[in-house]
């Protein structure tokens, strides 16, 4: 289990990570959201030891991420801009995972083949995409607790998707891992992800399983018989509102049943319930909170 | 440190590293064979000292380019070993790889040219000096580079900081230049003490030549290493990793050593505006530069009015210095006479005087008058009278230094003090020499005769006479 408490990181004067705290459940598979500049790819590096903390504390199976050597070995990191060196190649880049981590040369075959990567490949003249699928391949060779997957997600191609999807749920399921993963196509980490996390200005401003939240926000129609306004639902969690005449086009947070009865009270002459998408919860949650404008 | 981490950079490494070596010892022994064999051994061993010494400055900036990109940091620091253990490890490779790479060339030399020639205790204390130098050169170029947040930066910082010392030399010589009347040495000793490169290669030099080794000197470069692993750990260990690709504004980077050099440089200008020789385009030019490192360092072309402001403190401060260094002569160092290292200090001087008169400056050159006194150490009693007529003399000119305008005529003569080991050495130290407006009257001229060499020239007719000879014929 990762757990992620008060985090604290500035970049000279700018406060960019202001008390993050989470927990990652074993076997889970977390999408991590957010506008640009927010400090998604701040958090994965502060996990991953690459940068370090002002204050806080990040724990992997109750070990320190930035002291414990032992703990970091089974972190995989993968960068949102992968360095290779000038004229290396897939095959001599596995000496630094060989030498480095936990390496599996027969997981390493398996999945070279899945994700299709010839060893002989330059990597410098590989495209955006395959530079991705290298990196993957390598996170995926080490055994690890817990991979960070910083925007590695975006950019595949739907093959490529389904497959590293494939892999990580065999992971998930012979292995226990964590996966966090960063990007801005909710769509696809829709796709993959069983728990959210969304970071704003600096905190996580919602965060947890993503089916039940989902289950918690809906998008409800309604239309009435004359024009209604905002202050009848003055009891209800809005996150969205619009309206066009006697109809009212609203997302509410709160349990389906007892928003349908607030409504009812009303007396609507139509009322439709929609389920929303990851990314409108991640809309809505930031409209809500004035980012829309 | 972390043998895991070792052993992945010496397998990445080692082909490049064999490669380097074979060049080096092919070099090493192209040099060694080109000349006589009694001292080939010692050619080679240079050779192969001065390679893996470059080695030793260079492989850092390779070696550490990662932590200056913000991709391969995220690799590097993200490796399962801890800052302090990567560290150690990084500089125990490229010292290990500097290391094996001269030993093998100096074993290999050995076998060819060092047996008989070379005895076994000059050697292992030519390696032993080697070792400690690479081991010098490699923390303290591997620093250097780490003060940057990015490799043309870490390259800029390291080459500013390897002229440093010069610059210091070339400050403190302009200033004894221009405003400590007569000394006008090069103040070289200034620069090796700064530099702990310079210090290294003078070591091995000593050390090859069977030269006394200079304990201090020796100490002063430990030391300089030893500063060099606090800053290790402070760029290393205690990094932050989001520096990588950022300006590179910490302490010891751009905006010290711009001001630095800005000041050393401006503290010339006023040194020779002070003495009359002023140049004020190199004003200019100077600013230029200025704005142009400023461009270096922010990577955008601005005038900002901090820099003016700047740039117009340190021209406050150091035309404040040089104007008190010149009205205080020197800050006292033109009046001050070294005490003597050498056997003899000599008094040498001439003038161009009148016929009629010796004491009498002559603008047109029609005789000349030598005096050269030699003073033995520890006789100064003796020629306490030359002593002080030439004391004396020596005082007024410096006066005349200070006092002269921008538009003053030339010298009439000049007066040399200067050290010698022997009466007929040409070898001089702590020269000082100083112009002279006025000649030594002729009376002093004659007290002088008795305790030295007094000779009056003709150029014209290219005679020589001693001074009494010369007022006899007058007469």
């Amino acid at each position: 289990m990762l757990r992620i408490e008060n985090l604290h990181k500035s970049f000279g004067t700018a406060a960019v990570l202001k008390g993050v705290s989470m927990t990652v459940n074993d076997g889970s598979i977390v999408g991590l959201v957010g506008v640009n500049g927010v400090g998604k790819s701040t958090l994965l590096r502060i996990i991953a030891g690459v940068y370090r903390a002002d204050t806080g504390m990040v724990q992997l199976n109750g070990r320190d991420t930035w002291y414990d050597e032992e703990i970091r070995r089974s972190i995989a990191f993968v960068s949102d801009e992968p360095y290779y060196p000038a004229g290396s190649t897939v095959a001599s880049l596995r000496l630094l995972y060989q030498s480095m981590y936990d390496f599996d040369e027969a997981l390493f075959e398996e999945y070279r083949q899945i994700f299709g990567i010839d060893l002989k490949m330059s990597l410098t003249s590989m495209s955006k995409g395959m530079k991705k699928r290298v990196s993957l391949l390598y996170a995926l060779c080490i055994h690890p607790k817990l991979i960070l997957l910083d925007e590695a997600y975006d950019g595949l191609e739907p093959l490529a998707r389904l497959r590293l999807k494939k892999i990580l749920s065999g992971m998930i399921e012979d292995e226990n891992v964590s996966v966090i993963i960063s990007g801005h196509n909710l769509r696809e980490l829709e796709d993959i992800c069983d728990a959210f996390c969304i970071l704003e200005d600096g905190v996580v401003l919602s965060y947890g399983d993503l089916l039940e939240s989902k289950g918690n926000v809906h998008k409800y129609q309604a239309a009435w018989v004359s024009e209604i306004t905002r202050e009848a639902f003055s009891g209800l969690d809005i996150l969205h509102y619009e309206q066009e005449g006697r109809v009212v086009r609203m997302v509410v947070r709160g349990s389906e049943e007892q928003v349908r009865e607030e409504l009812k009270k009303t007396d609507p002459v139509l009322l439709d319930v929609l389920p929303v998408s990851f990314e409108e919860l991640f809309l809505y949650e930031l409209e809500s909170r004035g980012y829309a404008e | 440190m972390s043998r895991e981490y070792l052993n992945y950079l010496i397998r990445k490494r080692a082909v490049v590293l064999g490669f380097f070596a074979m060049c080096c010892l092919g070099i090493s022994i192209a040099w060694a064979a080109g000349g006589l064999a009694d001292t080939a051994m010692l050619r080679g061993s240079e050779t192969a000292a001065a390679l893996t010494m470059l080695m030793a400055i260079g492989f850092p900036l390779v070696q550490f380019s990662y932590v200056h990109r913000r991709s391969s940091a995220d690799r590097f620091f993200a490796l399962p070993v801890s800052r302090e253990k990567q560290l150690v490890t990084e500089i125990a490779f490229l010292f290990g790889s500097c290391a094996v790479c001269y030993l093998v060339i100096m074993c290999i030399l050995y076998a060819m040219y060092g047996i008989g020639h070379m005895a076994a205790g000059q050697f292992l204390l030519i390696l032993a000096a080697v070792l400690l130098s690479l081991l010098e050169a490699v923390l303290i170029s591997s620093c250097l580079y780490l003060i940057a947040n990015s490799v043309f930066d870490g390259i800029m910082i390291c080459a500013a900081y390897t002229f440093l010392p010069l610059t210091a030399a070339v400050t403190v010589t302009t200033f004894h230049g221009s405003l400590v009347a007569g000394d006008h040495g090069y103040s070289s000793g200034l620069s090796y003490l700064l530099s702990p490169a310079a210090l290294a290669f003078r070591f091995i030099t000593s050390v090859h030549n069977g030269e006394p080794v200079s304990v201090p000197e020796v100490l002063l470069g430990i030391a300089y290493a030893l500063l060099a692993c606090f800053g290790l750990y402070r760029n290393y260990a205690e990094r932050k990793t989001e520096r990588a690709e950022q300006l590179s504004d910490s302490l010891f980077a751009y905006p010290v050593i711009i001001n630095i050099y800005a000041a050393a440089t401006l503290f010339c200008l006023a040194c020779d505006t002070v003495s009359h020789r002023p140049d004020f385009i190199l004003y200019l030019i100077l600013f230029v530069v200025y704005i142009i490192a400023q461009f270096v360092y922010k990577r955008k072309i601005e005038l900002k009015p901090v820099y003016l402001a700047v740039f117009a403190g340190l021209l406050a401060v150091t035309h404040i210095t040089a104007y008190a260094g010149w009205k205080t002569h020197g800050f006292g160092e033109a009046e001050r006479l070294p005490l003597p290292t050498e056997n003899i200090r000599t008094y040498d001087y001439y003038a161009y005087v009148t016929p009629e008169d010796l004491g009498k400056a002559d603008p047109e050159y029609r005789v000349c008058v030598r005096v050269m006194i030699n003073i033995p150490r520890g006789k100064e009693a003796s020629y306490r009278e030359a002593i002080d007529i030439l004391e004396a003399y020596r005082k007024k000119a410096i006066d005349w230094y200070y006092e002269r305008s921008a538009d003053s005529t030339g010298d009439t003569g000049r007066l040399n003090v200067y050290g010698k080991q022997a009466e007929n050495s040409y070898d001089m130290t702590g020269h000082l020499w100083y112009g002279v407006k006025e000649p030594i009257p002729e009376k002093d001229l004659i007290r002088l005769s008795e305790y030295g060499s007094v000779q009056v020239e003709s150029p014209v007719l290219e005679e020589s006479y001693s001074l009494s000879q010369y007022i006899e014929k007058r007469r």
